[in-house]
């Protein structure tokens, strides 16, 4: 059986979520816990720009001599990508934050290691 | 021995577990204050699933009732997991995840 | 032209930020700059006249007769972002506009050199909540939420705590779970109505053109409730909210909680909108509410540093703004905005206050404390009048808007839920006296050293002004309460 593209990009999606928030759980080092929470961000996004996608459709762009129906039968859904910029746009700023820390936290402490790093805290 | 001097040393053992700092009266009236209102706060908010149906409530205080008798300090110990480490709050952050999505799509079958 | 005022409330804060960056340095201009956007801010959200900003000149209503007839069925949605302006933004903007500028105010009193990133920070988190409250859009609203929650991030590391680096990164890993969480619910609505702003979703769900309760709808509201309780800090984002305030310098903390509270309305109020028929809606949020009131009273009791006990209680306050939205009737609505309002007001004078003896002595453990109201009486009775009016005693503002909530509970049936907050008062109240007794009123230690001499005489005054806005809202809660009961009511 052949599936289509967009399910397997939803079960891609899915899939890259899961990994995600289990990378984000269970990994201690915590270069792998930020790959994991970015395996969260871009399966939303692969999730939302997939929403948008339409077998065979067309540049969502209406040119003179088209025919509205034509056009509307046909052409891509344009929101989901414009959304899905923006949102890669912020996830790349959360993730350039938190490999900062990430460096700063290596100098404090000498360690990637969770427990090392955060490890007993209570005041 | 008085459910005071009980709670005292409950509370200082487990402090001496998690920190070096002393155990004052401060300390012990401020968790004392806490589990009573947790406590309150359980049993009255037990009530409310009346609406829904009187036997489960009655069913959910005694099970509460129980619970309280079983792990009576329960303040120091809800504190000990609401501290700051990472690992517990990313546990509970998505074991909320999961009650949330698992009773909000299952429940509305039943409704 | 007075409509132009509407998109100048997000761009003026943003050109602000921009500015003192550039200009970190040169403090005295930086101070000018600062102060001046400061004061215009919350004016403009005075002056501005009510109305609709269509940006792109996306005015449905203009552009629907050159759409072709296969498209008159969507010829009344919103192609663009749309900003509504209406008198409860004016009111909350204002207070944040109030909350700021007295917050940078107290900290220029405090700091001979200032930091232009930091600043910058400050502004960008205005613009942010103010595009978050103005915002018709949840998409929109989205991207500015996770601007805030940069900002805050920021403004964390911009402080000298011990373990800002730390709690900045358990924030933002928390932060990773909790927006796409969100993001993803604005995906599954976006699958279903097949747009992001907020009035289209309604009238589509509303007329019945989608399946109200089809799957996908439903995973939305589970997805995008998970992201409320992270945008707004309740359980079980509480621990991680309240470390961030208590490791943010106190001004500063004053300023996040402002943000974490408009964030959690704004949120709030969309979720409510979309949302509100589902079955689960109201239980869950009750739930967390009162979830939240426990265990941030609980856990405020048993903390030894004062600024986490804040911190707490101001979590604990917002499970009673939850629980308004909970209850979900025209008054318990109002009341929920009303204690945002107050909450608004009164943490940031609570961590102002508190704030200033931090200043003094560069500690907030409350074993190393004691005997400074010597030091400045002044401000102890303050910020004891402050505490007082977080735990809702008469005359001030929390005892106007508890008492609207707990009638509002009754009102609809529910007793336990006003027993629970009326005792969640009385412990808010019982958790303050004892941090102010161990502050300001128990013996002072032999080894308590002085940073500072002197509080700040603006500090002092900021928290006077904070105070008196407590006392008019106490007084005469009509100035704010009727604007939110026809809001409420439109709103059910």
């Amino acid at each position: 059986m052949i599936m289509s593209t967009q399910l397997v990009c939803l079960f891609a999606a899915g899939a890259f979520i899961v990994i995600g928030l289990f990378a984000a759980i269970f990994i201690d080092n915590i270069i792998k816990k930020i790959i994991g929470i970015a395996f969260i961000e871009e399966g939303v996004n692969l999730f939302i720009v997939t929403l948008g996608y339409k077998a065979g459709g067309v540049v969502p762009i209406f040119l003179e001599n088209m025919s509205p129906d034509w056009f509307v039968a046909n052409s891509a859904y344009p929101l989901p990508q414009a959304l899905v910029l923006t949102s890669i746009v912020i996830g790349a700023s959360t993730l350039a934050v938190m490999l900062a820390l990430a460096m700063v936290l290596y100098k404090k402490h000498g360690s990637l290691s969770t427990k090392v790093i955060l490890g007993d805290k209570n005041d | 021995m008085s459910f005071y001097d009980k709670f005292v040393n409950s509370v200082s053992n487990l402090k001496s577990k998690l920190s070096k700092n002393p155990t004052t009266a401060d300390n012990v009236s401020g968790a004392l204050a806490a589990e009573l209102t947790i406590i309150v706060c359980l049993l009255i908010s037990a009530i409310l699933l009346r609406h829904i149906s009187v036997i489960a409530s009655v069913i959910m205080i005694l099970f509460i009732v129980v619970l309280l008798f079983t792990n009576v300090p329960i303040a120091p110990k809800l504190k000990k997991e609401q501290d700051d480490s990472l690992s517990k709050m990313t546990f509970y952050a998505i074991l909320a995840l999961g009650v949330i999505i698992a009773a909000i799509y299952w429940g509305l079958k039943y409704v | 032209m007075m409509d132009m005022l509407i998109p100048l409330m997000v761009i003026i804060p943003i050109i602000c930020a921009l500015m003192v960056n550039i200009l970190h340095g040169k403090d005295k201009l930086m101070r000018w700059v600062s102060l001046i956007v400061a004061i215009i801010f919350p004016i403009i959200a005075i002056i501005a006249s009510l109305g609709t900003q269509y940006f792109g000149g996306h005015n449905s209503s203009l552009i629907s007769s050159a759409l072709p007839a296969t498209l008159a069925s969507v010829s009344s949605l919103s192609p663009g972002i749309v900003y509504v302006f209406a008198n409860i933004n004016r009111i909350f903007i204002f207070l944040v506009g109030i909350v700021v500028f007295l917050s940078l105010f107290t900290y220029f009193s405090e700091r001979k050199k200032l930091s232009g990133p930091y600043l910058f920070l400050i502004f960008m988190g205005v613009a942010s909540v103010t595009a978050l409250l103005l915002s018709n859009d949840i998409f929109n609203m989205y991207v500015f939420f996770e601007i805030v929650a940069l900002t805050q991030v920021g403004i964390i590391i911009a402080s000298s705590s011990e373990y800002k680096y730390e709690t900045a990164f358990k924030y933002l890993i928390l932060g990773s779970i909790g927006g796409p969480m969100l993001l993803l619910g604005i995906g599954f609505i976006l699958a279903v109505v097949g747009s992001v702003n907020i009035a289209d979703i309604v009238a589509v769900i509303s007329t019945n053109v989608v399946n109200p309760l089809a799957t996908p709808l439903i995973f939305a509201f589970a997805l995008m409730f998970f992201g409320w309780l992270y945008v707004s800090g309740l359980p079980p984002f509480h621990t991680i909210k309240s470390e961030l305030y208590s490791r943010a310098r106190p001004n500063g903390a004053a300023i996040l909680q402002a943000f974490s509270v408009i964030c959690m309305i704004a949120f709030g109020i969309a979720i409510y909108r979309i949302f509100v028929y589902v079955p689960f809606f109201k239980p869950a949020i009750i739930i967390f509410s009162l979830l939240a009131m426990v265990l941030g009273v609980s856990m405020a009791l048993m903390q030894n540093d004062f600024r986490r006990m804040i911190a707490f209680l101001a979590v604990g306050e917002l499970g009673f703004i939850g629980l308004g939205f909970g209850i979900g009737t025209q008054l318990s609505i109002t009341a929920a905005l009303f204690q945002a309002a107050n909450e608004l007001i009164i943490t940031a004078l609570l961590f102002i206050g508190f704030g200033t003896v931090y200043y003094l002595t560069k500690t907030s453990d409350t074993k190393k404390l004691g005997g400074l109201i010597t030091v400045s009486p002044k401000m102890a009775i303050m910020v004891l009048l402050g505490g007082f009016a977080m735990a809702g005693v008469p005359p001030f503002n929390g005892f106007q808007s508890k008492i609207m909530l707990v009638q509002s509970a009754l009102n609809a049936g529910l007793p336990e839920l006003a027993i629970v907050a009326v005792i969640v008062s009385i412990v808010t109240f019982f958790t303050f006296v004892k941090a102010f007794h161990t502050v300001y009123l128990q013996p002072k230690p032999a080894n308590l050293k002085f940073a500072h001499k002197k509080i700040p005489a603006i500090a002092t005054f900021s928290v006077a002004v904070l105070l008196i806005i407590c006392l008019i809202l106490g007084i005469l809660p009509d100035l704010v309460t009727k604007i939110f009961i026809p809001f409420a009511g439109g709103l059910i």
